[in-house]
């Protein structure tokens, strides 16, 4: 489980590679986020953090990969940024374990589709308002999109009302709000 | 089992909870005494009111680690499948035991049990808990500020202090950043080097005490005793609640027999057979897992155990804390210390072996590295 789930994040660093995205720390939490969401249980729990839905868990397991040099991660001195690249060991996991990948490489391509070339602050958001609706509907028999569009904004007051609707009309078909 | 190790580690959960519960409140008051208006627009709190919010933060901070399983961290691969220790704080709080104590006080305190459960909740998108919840949960927390001290007077090993006056006199309310949004726990640019101490004090406390070799050892004697007598704690609240750390030891006295209550008892604990480097990388982790493999088929797999740094409490890890500069400009931590950006958490796999076949294991493991030009 622990090696399947290293090999995943590795696997999106790779493709991203391959895409050209930029990607960074906060693009490579959200993008777990939704895989968790979207296919299987990776077993991270996240809570809302500085930039949205994160997990204290798999923010070790992406430093533990920067220190076994399987990725690098490397500091943007331009901003608060990082990018991150396979490192020289990628392949250690995502050419010997294979098995993961098979299994979840349609999730992968839908989440390098969907989120691939959004901004951290683009993906921040989604996937805030992804988290939020999803504990509202946890919790509460019936709730309102515009109470979901309050809740974000009350977690997020750096983005308009406005900005947060269009948002939530533009979250991609699979992670769309019902 | 820390006092396996440390004879002095003696201390107890109460009194590390009573500590958590002081530190606090010492952040609490200093993010107040330094300016009331913003922690008022942060818990959206007329002033009369953060008394109660002070109150509420004591009690979460006081009943933090009221689920843990015994021998804390050490026995959680014991819990049921789902369950954690926050799991568990979350019920007992809202259980008989403790919402009827705090209940009983509410009309004096102004706090109900849960208000406090709250703080324990999974998946919270409570804006004031997410705002106060760090204080006693979170990358500069007063659980770390506590157990450091604490851990390290009661064991003898100093790298675990730090100036932590001068850290919580640093700490404030950082607001309204065009990075993050909203308000939270930061800190001004006097208290960097404080910090910086904070930091080594987790990095070398857990390279000396919570991941120190022969602690691990005897953490994983109790994983194996409690496997072996095919215990699982139970989810539900009244039972959990019969476990304690006696009731373990008492398990390991009567069960002489099977080879970790030995090992606890007599004290003959499995000793290191091998170990990668600190920072290992990659391929030889790579090279770790297929020795272990080997190792396995080789000898008796009873008399042997691995450990990585990943599975011990305490983890070191990088933290991502605001400084608010002296010339009112925000920075992140690591663009203001280098410790902070270049210390790298602990990547350490180990093998461990019975005494009785040490010296055969660490021979097999030498010839394997030597065969595979293996650099350990």
């Amino acid at each position: 489980m622990e090696d399947d789930r290293l090999t995943l994040i590795a696997e999106i660093v790779r493709r991203c590679a391959q895409r050209n995205c930029n990607l960074g720390k906060i693009q490579l939490q959200k993008m777990v986020y939704f895989l968790q969401e979207s296919c299987s249980d990776l077993g991270y729990t996240f809570v809302i953090f500085h930039y949205g839905p994160f997990s204290f868990d798999l923010a070790e397991d992406i430093e533990r990969l920067n220190t076994l040099r399987i990725l690098h991660i490397e500091k943007d001195d331009a901003g608060y940024g990082y990018h991150i690249t396979p490192g020289v060991h990628c392949g250690v996991l995502t050419d010997t374990n294979k098995d993961p990948i098979i299994a979840h490489d349609q999730s992968l391509n839908v989440i390098l589709d969907s989120f691939g070339t959004m901004t951290a602050s683009a993906i921040e958001l989604s996937a805030t308002i992804h988290y939020v609706h999803s504990v509202l509907r946890d919790r509460t028999e019936s709730y309102t999109l515009d109470e979901v569009k309050l809740a974000v904004r009350e977690l997020k007051p750096q983005f308009t009302t406005d900005q947060i609707a269009q948002a939530m009309a533009d979250l991609p078909a699979p992670f769309a709000l019902t | 089992m820390t006092d396996y190790v440390y004879p002095g580690a003696e201390h107890t959960r109460f009194g590390h909870s009573l500590g958590v519960m002081q530190f606090a409140s010492d952040i609490f008051d200093t993010l107040r005494s330094k300016d009331e208006s913003v922690l008022m627009k942060a818990l959206d709190a007329r002033s009369d009111d953060l008394n109660v919010y002070r109150q509420r933060l004591r009690l979460a901070a006081l009943l933090h680690d009221v689920g843990h399983a015994p021998f804390s961290h050490a026995s959680e691969e014991i819990l049921p499948t789902g369950i954690t220790h926050e799991l568990q704080t979350l019920e007992i709080i809202r259980s008989k035991y403790v919402a009827d104590i705090i209940d009983a006080c509410s009309a004096t305190t102004g706090v109900k049990a849960e208000q406090v459960a709250k703080f324990f909740e999974p998946r919270t998108i409570d804006r004031k808990v997410l705002f106060l919840k760090p204080i006693i949960d979170g990358e500069l927390d007063a659980d770390k500020m506590d157990y450091l001290i604490r851990d390290s007077i009661f064991t003898g090993v100093h790298y675990g202090k730090f100036d932590h006056e001068r850290l919580v006199a640093s700490l404030c309310v950082i607001e309204n950043s065009e990075q993050q949004g909203g308000m939270i726990l930061g800190i001004e640019e006097g208290g960097v080097h404080a910090l910086e101490a904070l930091v080594l004090a987790r990095y070398f406390m857990f390279t000396q005490v919570y991941f120190h070799r022969a602690r691990r050892a005897y953490d994983m004697h109790l994983i194996g005793l409690l496997k072996d007598m095919g215990i699982k704690y139970p989810a539900e609240v009244e039972k959990y609640l019969e476990w304690d750390d006696r009731k373990v030891i008492d398990l390991a006295s009567q069960h002489n027999d099977n080879r970790h209550a030995r090992a606890i008892v007599e004290r003959k604990h499995f000793k290191e057979a091998l170990h990668t480097p600190d920072h290992t990388n990659g391929e030889q982790r790579r090279c770790f897992q297929f020795l272990w493999k080997d190792i396995c088929k080789t000898f008796d797999s009873n008399k042997l155990f691995h450990d990585e740094a990943k599975k011990a409490s305490h983890k070191f890890s990088r933290i991502d804390f605001f400084v608010r500069k002296t010339d009112g400009g925000l920075s992140k931590i690591e663009e203001m210390s280098k410790i902070v950006k270049d210390l790298a958490p602990i990547e350490q796999y180990r093998i461990y072996a019975d005494q009785s076949i040490r010296s055969e294991v660490k021979e097999f493991c030498r010839v394997f590295c030597r065969d595979n030009g293996i650099l350990f």
